[in-house]
């Protein structure tokens, strides 16, 4: 849809960029975990991609089926040049962690803390790095897939009642 | 000497006597078929795998005729596509309305081809043929003569692998009718593989029948624990209980069949399964926590160097196996390993069956070596050399040990297992992660299915637990890493990984060369 | 009124920040939010938004159901403007698939979505008017949804909960009435909505409530990823009908109200105004609708008739074949957004070939507007954090799913 994102993307940060598509219209940039801040940055901040929205943060959990298990996915919009890009991020189980975005938009900050009530992926500098949907007690991560979905979770402890 | 051909304008070369639908296949572009399959022979009745070929005025069957030289192959054109529209209409014509009532219904090829490459209106304005349905044709499989589409694969099946030749086809022409010749009973020891062949519902099993619908279960890649061979297996499972096991295709191991035994053998997953652990106060066994049994299990084996037997059974998996072994190199220095396993069979043959009836001897003797067997220890005991044993998995009998204090981990509570001091809750290979090597070397790995039963634990994690007791961290913090973790220390295993192992599983020391990954990795590698 | 600075010196009273906790059931928190506050008398000064009461695993259950079978559950995202969300979620899969709808149903589900958006924002402006006290409009507001509600039935079959569309298609097209009975409802819904202007556009109780109360500017809303209403009352015109038409939304003559302070007023403007424009695009869809097929002709996406499921096996498989194994979508990731009733919706899904989704991750407008929400309430008075939270139109379904 708007090529010149990627390429501009791939011209900056040559290294940290593993791959591209534009797959069903959707231009999807695989990136390292390094430097993700520094590039986070650059799509805001470069006059010619200006992604000042951002749109959502997610994570796929691509359990026994592909390694690294884990992709953070970013959506940014451009209210002004109106385009979009998607970047993801892969990670493996055993280290499972971010940069948190949250200094180049604040509004990421929801989406890491849900990343990590429901998926167990770290976001490193988040201010705020706690469960959002889950009540604390609870045990596990439910969007994983080896999470099985009818798993029973204590809801509370009575009083008196030891943990 | 290859043959060269073009399939859909794509050039493809292949060995001379392949067929045009298997180099189609290798070539990417799948041909739908009912009475072919890789495993028996060319049949060409069905008509299904039609394509047009240019050395010929009239459409090839496919799966019969071989790739000739220089010839182009049409799978795709309007024309195939028209003439199996043709082929199907035909077929169904007479197929009775069974969806609703038929266990095959999710998992049937005729719906499947219907569905993939027909969708074309039924044009029928008379009523459809009937025939004999819910015919016991042994007290294992179901037959539905109106489901039939006489593919012959059945009676291929007992033909040309079991070879047996049970089974017929009675009648002519649209009265055609599977049988069961007059005088002979279907008893090979792999007739169910033939409910796996048909295609459609015809042929069921007795055992599933009306069970559990195809598209509620969840599926699982395993490996069957009856025997040596280890046939790769399917383990379709439904709320936490084990519906069924079907073979799945592993060239190397079991090609596409397993035998009835083993896949009949999910039934006794759950057959007096030790489901706590159990100390014995005196005379009277009682339940405790794992962690009071292994308080006790400590007691009765630290510090007693050589007079500790560990017995490792043959059906235990390798990541368990290789707790066991850093359990004795680092908590038990100097006790004494034995082997122990399930008794031998007669019945072995040259197509799957073999006399050796547990999973993973080899893996035993890969890490292990060459272990003293029961007998050994037996006499060890009887000499007093050993006084306190720790079986690792039930297969030994009580008068192995007779006179030992015993600590027995055990998925089922046999005789043996009941008499033990203590008494440890193992989960079964259809519980956990884990790994069998087969008598050939092949390394196969499984797919926990259901939850564990009761309090059970797997081998890994129990021997791991047992270690702690005694003070000693393993280090192991899962089946996954268990196996990386024996990959590092077993040349023979080098690059073993649940996921590099995939659904085949791969042969003892092919991973001494490592293959680079087939995805990027986000990790320098 | 907000503009009076409460002084914290006095002798005798107790000028510690008062910790107060409100919800997650309070009449004034729309469902299920919690509010943290800190009061120093009765300015907020600071406050921490905690959500998630209403979470029902939507994503996880759209996991182990085929792709058809997780319309109702987005029936139940955001519940007061339903069918934006099916066909949201039916344009995702069809992207996904490659396949456009026929032209009569985007004409159908444009009605549709446009119908909802309205309802979405009655209820929305309702319910602000009746928390600060102004019930009439609220009577008004809902009398008016429940016109469009029973004119929905008509056409769905349900006033809530649809599942109307279906991936390459609708359930089916408009009643033959409908063009006669939308009129009847379109003057009695614009008649409320006229009513409902003279009571509180110009209101003093509604405007000293309302007025420069929960301010952001817009740059600041589009660093929290504010989209919709909210984003539109600061200034800011990113409007997905607009910037990327779906659909047929190129082919209709329409505005995109904006606001300028981005204060509550500004808000109730913006949807008041969007309820005429939806009407517009409503009136333009009825002049260009052409007879036609709603649904494709493709079997592999649509069962056939019942006549054929039941008379015949060629019927019953292909039934059975969509119904159990789900529509095969092929392998691939998408993320297709429309314009909800809050904001940017977005759909991203991510298929591995088979009948189920892998995963169906909604992107949820209000979840962006609830984190920021702190903002909008901080400094103002406890009194504020009502119209200001009112104004945000969070839905629970749509923000914990």
């Amino acid at each position: 849809m708007s090529k010149h994102v990627l390429e501009r993307l791939k011209a900056r940060f040559t290294d940290q960029v593993e791959e591209t598509h534009s797959n069903q219209g959707d231009d999807t940039a695989y990136v390292k975990r390094d430097k993700l801040v520094e590039l986070l940055t650059f799509l805001r901040d470069d006059a010619e991609l200006a992604f000042n929205l951002p749109v959502d943060l997610t994570v796929v959990d691509w359990y026994q089926k592909r390694e690294p298990r884990f992709e953070v996915v970013y959506h940014l919009y451009s209210t002004t040049k109106r385009h979009r890009v998607r970047l993801k991020v892969r990670v493996d189980e055993d280290d499972a962690r971010v940069p948190s975005s949250f200094a180049v938009w604040p509004g990421f900050d929801w989406y890491e803390r849900e990343a990590w009530d429901l998926y167990g992926v770290r976001f490193e500098g988040h201010p705020n790095h706690t469960r959002i949907m889950m009540w604390e007690g609870f045990e596990g991560h439910p969007l994983r897939k080896d999470y099985p979905i009818n798993k029973r979770q204590p809801l509370t402890t009575l009083l008196g009642e030891q943990k | 000497m290859g043959v060269n051909c073009k399939i859909n304008g794509q050039p493809v070369t292949v060995e001379n006597g392949t067929s045009v639908l298997e180099a189609a296949r290798g070539a990417g572009f799948e041909v739908p078929h009912f009475c072919w399959h890789p495993g028996l022979s060319r049949p060409a009745n069905c008509r299904m795998c039609l394509v047009d070929a240019s050395n010929s005025p009239k459409p090839i069957p496919s799966c019969y005729i071989g790739v000739a030289e220089g010839v182009d192959y049409t799978t795709d054109s309007e024309h195939v596509r028209e003439l199996r529209r043709a082929i199907l209409e035909f077929i169904l014509l007479n197929h009775p309305i069974d969806c609703a009532i038929c266990d095959q219904a999710g998992e049937c090829e005729l719906q499947n081809n219907y569905f993939d490459y027909s969708l074309q209106s039924s044009r029928l304005a008379t009523d459809k043929n009937h025939k004999p349905k819910a015919v016991a044709l042994s007290d294992k499989i179901t037959f539905d003569g109106e489901r039939c589409i006489v593919c012959t694969r059945c009676v291929r099946f007992c033909d040309e692998v079991a070879k047996t030749s049970e089974l017929g086809v009675k009648n002519r022409g649209e009265r055609s009718e599977i049988a069961v010749f007059p005088g002979k009973t279907l008893t090979n020891p792999y007739s169910m593989n033939i409910v796996d062949l048909c295609p459609v519902g015809a042929l069921t099993s007795t055992d599933f029948r009306f069970k559990c619908r195809v598209w509620f279960m969840s599926t699982v890649e395993s490996v069957c624990d009856q025997c040596s061979r280890g046939c790769a297996i399917y383990l379709d499972h439904h709320k936490g209980e084990v519906m069924r096991y079907r073979p799945r295709e592993n060239r190397q191991v079991n090609d596409w069949w397993v035998c009835d035994n083993g896949r009949m053998s999910y039934t006794t997953l759950h057959d007096e399964r030790v489901l706590a652990p159990v100390v014995r106060d005196g005379a009277k066994p009682t339940r405790a926590t794992l962690d009071a049994a292994l308080e006790r299990v400590k007691v009765l084996l630290a510090g007693r160097g050589d007079k500790v037997a560990v017995v490792v059974s043959a059906t235990l998996d390798n990541e368990a196996l290789f707790a066991a072994r850093r359990l004795v190199d680092q908590a038990l220095k100097g006790a004494r390993v034995f082997v122990s396993a399930r008794a031998d069979g007669t019945d072995q043959d040259d197509i799957l069956l073999r006399n050796d009836k547990n999973p993973n001897r080899k893996g035993v003797e890969v890490l292990f070596g060459v272990l003293p067997d029961t007998a050994a220890l037996r006499a060890a005991v009887a000499d007093g050399d050993v006084t306190h044993v720790l079986a690792l998995g039930g297969t030994f009998s009580a008068d192995d040990v007779q006179g030992a204090t015993v600590i027995a981990a055990s998925v089922h509570a046999t005789d043996a297992v009941r008499a033990a001091e203590v008494v440890l809750p193992l989960q079964s290979h259809a519980e956990h992660d884990g790994s069998f090597t087969n008598f050939a070397g092949q390394v196969q790995r499984f797919q926990a299915g259901i939850a564990p039963v009761g309090e059970a634990v797997a081998g890994w994690e129990l021997v791991s637990r047992i270690a702690r007791a005694l003070g000693h961290d393993l280090q192991l913090s899962s089946a996954g890493g268990a196996l990386k973790a024996l990959a590092k220390e077993q040349p023979d295993f080098t690059g073993f990984t649940h996921i590099s192992l995939g659904a085949t599983g791969r042969k003892l020391g092919s991973g001494l060369v490592v293959e680079a990954p087939a995805e990027p990795t986000a990790t320098a590698p | 009124m907000s503009e009076i600075l409460i002084e914290t010196e006095s002798g005798d009273l107790d000028s510690a920040p008062m910790n107060l906790q409100m919800g997650p059931s309070h009449p004034a928190m729309h469902g299920t939010i919690k509010m943290r506050v800190k009061l120093d008398g009765e300015i907020v000064q600071k406050t921490e938004v905690e959500v998630g009461y209403l979470h029902r695993g939507f994503e996880k259950s759209c996991e182990s159901v085929t792709w058809s079978q997780v319309m109702p559950y987005t029936d139940r995202l955001n519940y007061v403007s339903p069918l934006c969300n099916n066909v949201g979620y039916c344009m995702a899969v069809e992207k996904l698939i490659g396949v456009r709808a026929t032209e009569r149903c985007e004409y159908v589900r444009t009605i549709m979505a446009e119908s909802s958006r309205i309802c979405d924002h009655l209820t929305c402006v309702g319910a602000s008017a009746m928390e600060l006290g102004g019930f009439t409009a609220f009577l008004y507001a809902i009398e008016a949804r429940e016109e469009l509600w029973r004119l929905t039935e008509t056409v769905t079959g349900a006033r809530l909960t649809h599942s109307y569309c279906r991936i390459g298609g609708l359930k089916d097209d408009l009643p033959v009435d409908f063009v006669p009975n939308y009129r009847v409802v379109e003057k009695k819904v614009r008649s409320l909505v006229a009513d409902m202007h003279a009571l509180l556009d110009r209101n003093r109780i509604f405007l000293d409530r309302m007025k420069d109360v929960g301010s952001m500017t817009a740059e600041r809303a589009l660093q929290w990823g504010f989209t919709g209403p909210v984003l539109r009352s600061t200034g800011s015109d990113y409007d997905v009908r607009k910037a990327s038409p779906y659909m047929l939304y190129d082919r209709f003559d329409f505005e995109v109200p904006v606001g300028s302070k981005g204060d509550n007023y500004d808000r109730y403007l913006v949807r008041m105004e969007e309820i005429e424009q939806s009407f517009r695009i409503i009136d333009q869809c009825l002049k260009q609708m052409k007879p036609g097929p709603v649904n494709l002709e493709d079997g592999r996406l649509l069962l056939p008739p019942k006549d054929e499921v039941y008379g015949s096996i060629e019927g019953t498989i292909a039934h059975f074949k969509i119904i159990m194994d789900g529509i095969q979508v092929p392998p691939g990731e998408v993320y297709s957004y429309t314009e909800a009733g809050n904001g940017e919706l977005g759909f991203y899904l991510v298929s591995t070939g088979e009948g189920r989704p892998y995963k169906c991750r909604v992107r949820p407008p209000c979840w962006s507007l609830m984190q920021g929400l702190h903002e909008l309430l901080e400094g103002y008075q406890i009194a504020d954090i009502v119209p200001t939270f009112g104004s945000v139109n969070m839905i629970g379904g749509e923000c914990d799913r």
